[in-house]
């Protein structure tokens, strides 16, 4: 008996280092969200948002947003042009690096104001490719133009390649002319503003309407914490559910008199003060599902279609992208796996509770036994 | 009979816990469906030159009453089912300049008072709200 009570703990305390295992691996890719997505409001058109690179720049200089214009495939030589890679080319404006939260290793993000005509940041898979571990001033064609690299970004870690396609991205501050039509616009995410709101204030100060399809990265932020705060919630609900069966047993043990007659009232004052805390308990406990109000239906929570229609615009949106550095992708690679290891996380919470509490009751049992 | 009689009254107690339960969740949900604000204290009034208070408002601020006219949306506390829950009044005003900034509201008497800005959806007068914290 004792050295099942052993092994009942022992299972218990497995299941619960799994748990916070991937409680804590949720929680890390929640916060690798925030590192590797900008948040902002992100405004997308494949074709172009019917604004320049030239005119979004001389608003970028205030710092309302972030542009990058139509990319294009292009061949990228060393300055030998002993080795060719296949990159994708982005015109953007100098603040760009700042709001899609670029990490460089080497060198930083050209500015306005750079000496330079062609300036570039690249990826470090592409640095490592094209330059080894040479040092120094950095000099590669594009397409037969002579450029020079200000920055090398990290490439992001697996989960952020899975999220986008497998192609090095190279962001440029000029090239050829600068009436190349904005593909993208990110707006910095104003908290207490909604998506909309600032899509139509940003269209009003730019005298131009803005018709681009719109991901809104501060929300999707939100909604990774949201996420966390979920699993806690049905990882909660198991001690709910035991003192729930506790005080229904108090009750009923009350009422079929298996307790002698003096013990009777304070069973029943017993399981009803237990009742009551987990009433309370409970209450606190939803208030950690904090899901913002977007994501929700207006009158009737059980609307199984409006959610269904939200996860399939989500998956249209994301499917009908094309371009190559897609953060709505890479938002929902995190996202996915979070819920994931959420979903693994709950079960062994509640079957390490489970494991647990067996052991400790046969161990009770026997030294009342015992005794 | 007496196995009957047993039976029941589990029943009932599950049903009970149960209900209590489904209570307090429903109580939660409610309150996640109302629309969600942000809030805005309006900062003192100023005097104009003909001698009338004015404050100043962002523009998120004002919006489109019943009958056309500007309105900004009063955030007031009344007691609810549940307790103390907010609401919003619609106050109409008088816009006497407005700009991308803000707007000057001319009379309007609105000094320390709290307003609704930025609702997830539209608001209506007398709508009960839930404020975000920033």
């Amino acid at each position: 008996m004792k050295k099942r009570n052993i092994q009942f703990l022992m299972w218990g305390v497995i299941y619960l280092s799994f748990s916070a295992f991937f409680f804590f691996a949720a929680a890390f890719l929640s916060g690798n969200l925030k590192k590797h997505t900008p948040a902002a409001i992100e405004l997308y058109n494949a074709q172009g948002l019917n604004v320049s690179m030239e005119q979004a720049a001389s608003f970028a200089e205030r710092g309302w947003f972030a542009a990058a214009s139509v990319g294009e495939k292009i061949q990228v030589t060393d300055l030998e042009e002993s080795k060719s890679v296949t990159a994708y080319y982005q015109t953007t404006t100098s603040n760009y690096g700042a709001y899609a939260n670029l990490h460089f290793t080497e060198g930083g993000y050209f500015s306005a104001d750079v000496s330079v005509e062609y300036a570039v940041v690249i990826p470090k898979s592409l640095s490592v490719e094209l330059f080894a571990e040479k040092s120094g001033k950095k000099i590669l064609y594009m397409n037969e133009i002579q450029a020079v690299v200000c920055g090398v970004y990290e490439d992001g870690d697996l989960l952020v390649q899975l999220g986008s396609a497998n192609i090095p991205v190279i962001y440029g501050n000029a090239w050829k002319s600068s009436d190349l039509p904005a593909e993208h616009l990110l707006l910095e995410a104003d908290a207490g503003k909604a998506a909309i709101q600032q899509k139509q204030e940003t269209a009003v100060i730019m005298e131009t309407p803005l018709e681009g399809e719109m991901n809104d990265f501060g929300r999707l932020h939100q909604l990774g914490d949201s996420i966390l705060l979920l699993g806690f919630f049905f990882s909660g609900l198991w001690f709910i559910f035991r003192f729930c069966i506790f005080s229904y047993h108090k009750f009923i043990s009350a009422y079929e008199c298996k307790e002698p007659n003096a013990k009777r009232g304070f069973t029943a004052f017993l399981g009803l003060g237990v009742f009551f805390f987990t009433v309370i308990g409970f209450g606190f406990l939803l208030q950690l599902v904090r899901i913002p109000a977007v994501y929700l239906p207006e009158n009737n929570i059980f609307d199984i279609s409006y959610y269904g229609q939200e996860v399939l615009n989500g998956i249209q949106q994301m499917n009908t992208d094309c371009r190559i550095m897609d953060f709505s992708r890479i938002c929902a690679v995190y996202l996915c796996t979070e819920a994931g290891c959420l979903i693994l996380a709950v079960p062994f919470f509640w079957a390490g509770c489970q494991r647990l509490r067996r052991g400790f009751l046969h161990g009770s049992i026997k030294e009342v036994k015992h005794f | 009979m007496k196995n009957t009689k047993q039976l029941a009254v589990r029943m009932a107690a599950v049903l009970f816990i149960f209900l209590v339960l489904c209570t307090v969740a429903a109580h939660r949900i409610e309150t996640l469906l109302l629309t969600e604000v942000r809030t805005l204290t309006v900062f003192p009034a100023g005097v104009m030159e003909d001698g009338s208070e004015a404050v100043k408002v962002p523009p998120a601020a004002v919006f489109t009453g019943r009958t056309g006219e500007p309105c900004v949306m009063l955030l007031q506390r009344r007691e609810g089912t549940w307790g103390m829950e907010e609401y919003v009044k619609e106050t109409p005003v008088k816009v006497y300049h407005e700009d991308y900034d803000f707007c000057i509201l001319q009379d309007a008497y609105l000094e320390g008072q709290s307003l609704a800005v930025y609702p997830s959806r539209s608001l209506s007068d007398d709508e009960t709200v839930r404020c975000v914290e920033e």
